[in-house]
């Protein structure tokens, strides 16, 4: 049971880093987009990143510029979008007996 | 009038306490993500400033809190992730060495073969878990795959075991004797030849009061005189003492007398009566500090050899 709670928690973010592109995103971002509290969400990204999956970097603009504090962007490298778009097309089957689009 | 003013006074007290919570919330919130940072396994200030910069974004202090309460949770999913990507490493060799080592230090723990040594070996067997767990990173990382594969229940039920396991260890720990806590009973010793003293029994009131106790004859030798000397002792310390031979001593003239005096025997009497004894001198010891001499007039019919001293106790 834990083990699918936390593949789904990987596919969710990775779903929406495949919805966004090459899109960065930020912690605060994908909270909004995929309803995960922040205690689920950081270890996928720790984990995720680890296995070189995401990468990540600073904004570039100074904080004095922003009036806040800088933030840190993730988004898919290359090996981690081949590797999700497979795990896409390999769960397609199970997205369309559950009656949810598929990507083509 | 009266309800009016208490309950304008409560809603008053509310609303600065309201406010003093909403202005600590955040500060509180960025206490514990600072402490949720510095538990990561690496890149501690980057997780810092990353989730302060989270918090900045999140409105409202209990909203706050509440996200800080959850980034507590990430350092123990980052270290199992951390450990699961480290190299298998040599975990026979570690096992090995830190068997070795428990028995090493087993074989040199101060435990006989008591029943208190299941107490012992089972304090040593979590101290070495333990041991082993934060110096092998191989073993932690053994643990940290169990730990994953492991379910909720799984989970709940090893954590619930330890709770009897600590209760246990505690109990086992209390039952060892106190003796066997590193208190080892020193072997009974003689007092050395240098620091032997003669102590003679001399009742308080017989050397204070003379005319009120019976005379004390240091010079006789006869077991008969046990009850004239006891004068002024009740009888179960007649009972503990004996007499004695003491060393002879020479008087002024130079001709040796034997005295012979009363000595407790039995180590329990001799503390009990210690306070009522005085101490009989040879002149190559000197006179304790806490020892006074008694005034001569008050020993008259001690022999001039002879100084009789009482204890300050």
């Amino acid at each position: 049971m834990t083990a699918e709670i936390r593949l789904n928690n990987r596919l969710r973010v990775l779903a929406k880093f495949l919805e966004h592109g090459s899109e960065e995103l930020a912690g605060a971002d994908l909270i909004r987009l995929t309803g995960l509290a922040s205690g689920s969400l950081y270890p996928v990204l720790v984990a995720l990143e680890q296995l070189g999956i995401l990468e990540s970097r600073w904004e570039l603009d100074e904080p004095r510029d922003l009036r806040r504090p800088r933030r840190r962007l993730y988004k898919l490298t290359a090996a981690g979008e081949l590797e999700a778009r497979e795990t896409a097309a390999a769960l397609a089957p199970f997205a369309r007996l559950a009656g949810l689009p598929t990507q083509s | 009038m009266t309800d009016w003013l208490i309950r304008a006074f409560w809603a008053l007290l509310g609303g600065l306490l309201s406010n003093q919570i909403e202005a600590w919330l955040p500060a509180l919130a960025k206490w514990l993500v600072r402490r949720a940072a510095a538990r990561m396994p690496h890149s501690t200030e980057r997780y810092e400033e990353e989730w302060l910069s989270l918090l900045e974004e999140t409105p409202g202090g209990l909203a706050k809190l509440l996200r800080s309460l959850g980034l507590l949770s990430v350092p123990i999913s980052a270290r199992i992730e951390f450990l699961k990507g480290m190299p298998r490493g040599h975990i026979a060799r570690d096992i090995g060495a830190l068997l070795a080592l428990a028995v090493a230090v087993a074989a040199l723990a101060p435990y006989s073969l008591e029943p208190s040594r299941y107490a012992a070996y089972s304090a040593l067997v979590i101290v070495f878990g333990a041991l082993a767990l934060g110096l092998s990173p191989s073993l932690q990382r053994l643990v940290a795959i169990a730990y994953e594969r492991m379910g909720y229940a799984s989970r709940i039920t090893v954590g619930g075991l330890m709770i009897p396991l600590v209760v246990v260890l505690a109990l086992a720990v209390s039952w060892i004797p106190a003796s066997r806590r590193g208190k080892h009973p020193l072997p009974s010793s003689e007092p050395s030849a240098a620091r032997k003293t003669v102590v003679v029994e001399v009742g308080v009131d017989a050397i204070l009061d003379p005319p009120l106790a019976a005379p004390l004859d240091l010079m006789e030798h006869s077991e008969s005189s046990d009850d004239a000397v006891d004068t002024g002792r009740d009888a179960s310390q007649a009972e503990a003492s004996t007499f004695v031979q003491t060393p002879p001593i020479e008087d002024a003239n130079g001709s040796a007398a034997a005295a012979t005096s009363r000595v407790p025997q039995d180590e329990e009497v001799a503390s009990r009566t210690l306070s009522e004894t005085s101490t009989l001198a040879t002149p190559e010891q000197p006179l304790p500090s806490s020892q006074t001499e008694v005034p001569p007039a008050t020993t008259s019919f001690v022999p001039s050899n002879v100084r009789i001293v009482q204890s300050e106790q």
